[in-house]
């Protein structure tokens, strides 16, 4: 195995094959605060992508519900179970991940440590969907911050990983990175259904084909991205979680572009799972109302704290900034490489010919209309 | 009276001796008849056995330099897609022990405890590799995510060939590979194994652009999938081989210069049968002698020449496919 260096996990780490990373990575964060599980972007991915016979348990895109949800069922803590003790230790000025990767815990006959899912596993994608963390008991039950009943939408798709498990692991090289943005795709034309991909994706987002028999995955809506379009499941969500965007490597982070703002200068979006060792490309917000720390710190890393200190700070109103990225989330569906606060009232995105593609108020304005109108001789029930 | 009398007794006298003679010819001619029916079932029930000894099928052609661990032997017309075929009866097989697979990760490091048995023939136009090895439970369906086929495998390569050449060929030394897939022969036996043979009780409201097509809330037949609604099936849309639902035979000609290069010639007219019997799998797997893609590197089998075969099989019920098989050593073939 080659040496790579993962900046998630603050380390160098075996890989199958040598670094090759992209001339860009095409990334998204998705705001899980915001995130009201309508499903829309499954929908949107479903009918775009895997509506065909052979496709129908298939969910590119799903959204469940933590701590109990998940799809297909059990994958993280399959996988987490199966890695073993995972540690993390503050060094210099970053954490570094002191467990093995699922490269590093690979048994000698394997690449990677995976698990093959069984049909059943797939067949319950709502599992666990508004079930709180615990029953909530009959004593009394104050709310506070962060709270101690909790659960949070988790919105996930394919990684497009920077290590991607299931190119790795796959012998017949079916699977590739696309070197202009990033994108793993499964060669549909060279693929013969070994399922070494679905075996090794810790995030089981490459599915088979029952009836081409083949493996199958998100595809980022390539088509729209290379016309520098968003993919579906990000331009149709309602609760615009979510920012689509190319990511730099912390080295060579650009704070005017919205992802590394986002991800590397404030810190607020962190990867699914970093210490599987992949270095996945969605990042995500964690959940500021969550009570139990140690669940966000095994889901997102040791960044969550800090990350929901950043988040917390902006929504009192202390980071117009952070708010002002969060404000172009789903703004627009054109990719935007830049951003930038006009004023202190305004934020717009620019693509990356440097034009404007949408300039959005800071501050919602809002009109308050008399409680009764005059004119009509009634009373509103909604005066703004 | 006394006439009469002595008539009786020369009458008797008489008897009495062709009863004398008669016991003396049983004597000799009952056990000749026992033992001819003795013989003539013995023959019956051994004739196979007999029959090859008598006449074993020779080599028309001297084999040059050492013995091939395996002849395909001339005979009239290979039984190309008959595993039962009687004429199989008459070639002697040859036991090839199956290795692990442990150079390309992911290895498979179990082996079978048996060598299959295989035999090849040829008539002018087709030769011929009839494989049969055990296997408790025959796996003829790939629909589920964890549903792994049975199948098996022949590769030719010439002779002499490079060591490596064992891993599916070599840049110079293109492997020919015929490779029989036990869910396609059912493909082809009982029609398309669709979805709703591993869940029968599927439903559906619509897919795109078939709406129309379904009215009883069950998915169309997927062999019915009308040509432009198939852009929704990529794999068979893009023409994988994988992915087509109607086949003509259950075996793939390919092509392979090295692991992780197998490509499935563009004329496929290799043929074979498989048949699982009582824990046995027996395939007959077949190639026209001349390539018919000789561009692509077939390789062209000749009378009287040796080449280079190995042989592997993939046992469904053990999560076997791709790199996940137990292949055999390279061994030398001649044909006859």
């Amino acid at each position: 195995m080659a040496k790579v260096y993962n900046w998630q996990i603050g380390r160098e780490m075996d890989y199958w094959y040598e670094e090759s990373r992209p001339r860009r990575q095409a990334a998204a964060v998705f705001d899980t605060n915001k995130c009201i599980a309508c499903q829309t972007c499954t929908v949107a991915c479903k009918t775009t992508w895997a509506s065909g016979k052979g496709q129908e348990y298939m969910y590119w895109n799903n959204v469940e519900t933590k701590p109990w949800g998940s799809y297909p069922m059990g994958w993280d803590v399959n996988i987490l179970k199966k890695l073993g003790p995972q540690r993390w230790v503050f060094e210099g000025d970053r954490y570094v991940y002191k467990g093995k990767t699922i490269f590093e815990a690979a048994s000698p006959s394997e690449r990677v440590l995976g698990y093959l899912p069984n049909d059943l596993d797939y067949a319950y994608p709502n599992r666990g969907e508004d079930e709180a963390n615990v029953i909530l008991a009959e004593d009394k039950f104050y709310l506070r911050m962060p709270h101690d009943l909790w659960f949070f939408y988790l919105p996930r798709i394919c990684n497009h990983c920077t290590y991607p498990a299931c190119l790795a692991s796959c012998p017949r090289l079916s699977i590739y990175k696309r070197k202009e943005d990033g994108i793993v795709l499964v060669d549909q034309a060279r693929c013969r259904g070994y399922r070494e991909c679905v075996q090794a994706c810790p995030y089981k987002k490459v599915f088979y084909n029952h009836v081409t028999r083949i493996s199958e995955k998100c595809v980022l809506c390539y088509p729209a991205v290379e016309k520098g379009i968003w993919p579906r499941c990000m331009r149709t969500c309602i609760g615009k979680i979510r920012m689509f965007g190319y990511l730099n490597t912390p080295d060579n982070a650009d704070p005017e572009n919205p992802l590394d703002f986002l991800v590397h200068v404030k810190k607020v979006g962190l990867p699914l799972l970093p210490q599987l060792g992949l270095e996945p490309n969605i990042y995500y917000i964690p959940p500021i109302h969550v009570g139990n720390i140690n669940f966000l710190r095994m889901l997102f890393g040791p960044g969550a704290d800090q990350a929901i200190q950043t988040y917390n700070k902006a929504i009192a109103g202390r980071d117009i900034e952070l708010v002002a990225a969060l404000l172009l989330n789903v703004s627009t569906d054109r990719i935007m490489t830049k951003f930038k606060v006009i004023g202190s009232s305004e934020v717009a995105g620019y693509d990356e010919n440097g034009h404007e593609v949408v300039r959005i108020p800071l501050k919602e304005p809002a009109v308050v209309r008399p409680f009764y109108d005059e004119k009509l001789q009634v009373y509103r029930h909604n005066i703004t | 009276m006394a006439d009469g009398k002595k008539r009786r007794r020369a009458i008797l006298q008489m008897g009495a001796g062709v009863a004398r003679s008669a016991r003396a010819l049983d004597k000799v001619f009952l056990p000749i008849v026992a033992g001819a029916a003795l013989f003539t079932m013995l023959a019956a029930m051994f004739h196979k056995q007999i029959q090859d000894l008598i006449s074993p099928p020779k080599p028309t052609v001297e084999q040059p330099g050492p013995r091939a661990d395996l002849t395909a032997y001339m005979v009239d017309k290979v039984p190309v897609t008959d595993p039962d075929s009687p004429m199989w009866d008459k070639i002697p097989f040859t036991r090839i022990s199956l290795a692990d697979q442990s150079v390309i990760k992911p290895l498979k490091l179990e082996v079978p405890e048996e060598p299959i048995k295989v035999k090849a023939a040829h008539d002018g136009e087709w030769i011929a590799f009839l494989l049969e090895w055990p296997d408790r439970t025959a796996d003829t369906r790939a629909i589920k995510v964890a549903e792994f086929r049975d199948a098996c495998a022949v590769m030719i390569t010439s002779y002499p060939a490079p060591a490596e050449a064992r891993y599916m060929g070599t840049q110079n030394t293109p492997a020919t590979i015929l490779h029989w897939k036990a869910d396609w022969q059912i493909d082809i036996e009982e029609g398309f194994q669709d979805l709703e043979k591993a869940f029968p009780n599927v439903s559906a409201d619509m897919y795109p652009l078939l709406k129309e097509s379904i009215t009883s809330g069950k998915p169309p037949k997927t062999i019915d999938i009308p040509g432009f609604a198939r852009i929704r099936l990529a794999g068979t849309w893009v023409g994988n081989p994988i992915s087509q639902p109607s086949k003509d035979a259950p075996v793939e000609k390919i092509i392979a210069k090295g692991p992780a290069t197998i490509t499935t010639l563009p004329t496929q007219d290799a043929v074979g049968w498989g048949r699982w019997r009582d824990g046995f799998w027996k395939v007959v797997l077949a190639k026209k002698m001349k390539a018919s893609d000789p561009t692509a590197g077939e390789i062209d089998v000749v009378r009287g020449s040796i080449y280079s075969v190995a042989f592997t099989v993939w046992f469904g019920s053990e999560g076997d496919r791709g790199a996940r098989k137990n292949p055999s050593m390279l061994h030398t073939l001649y044909i006859e």
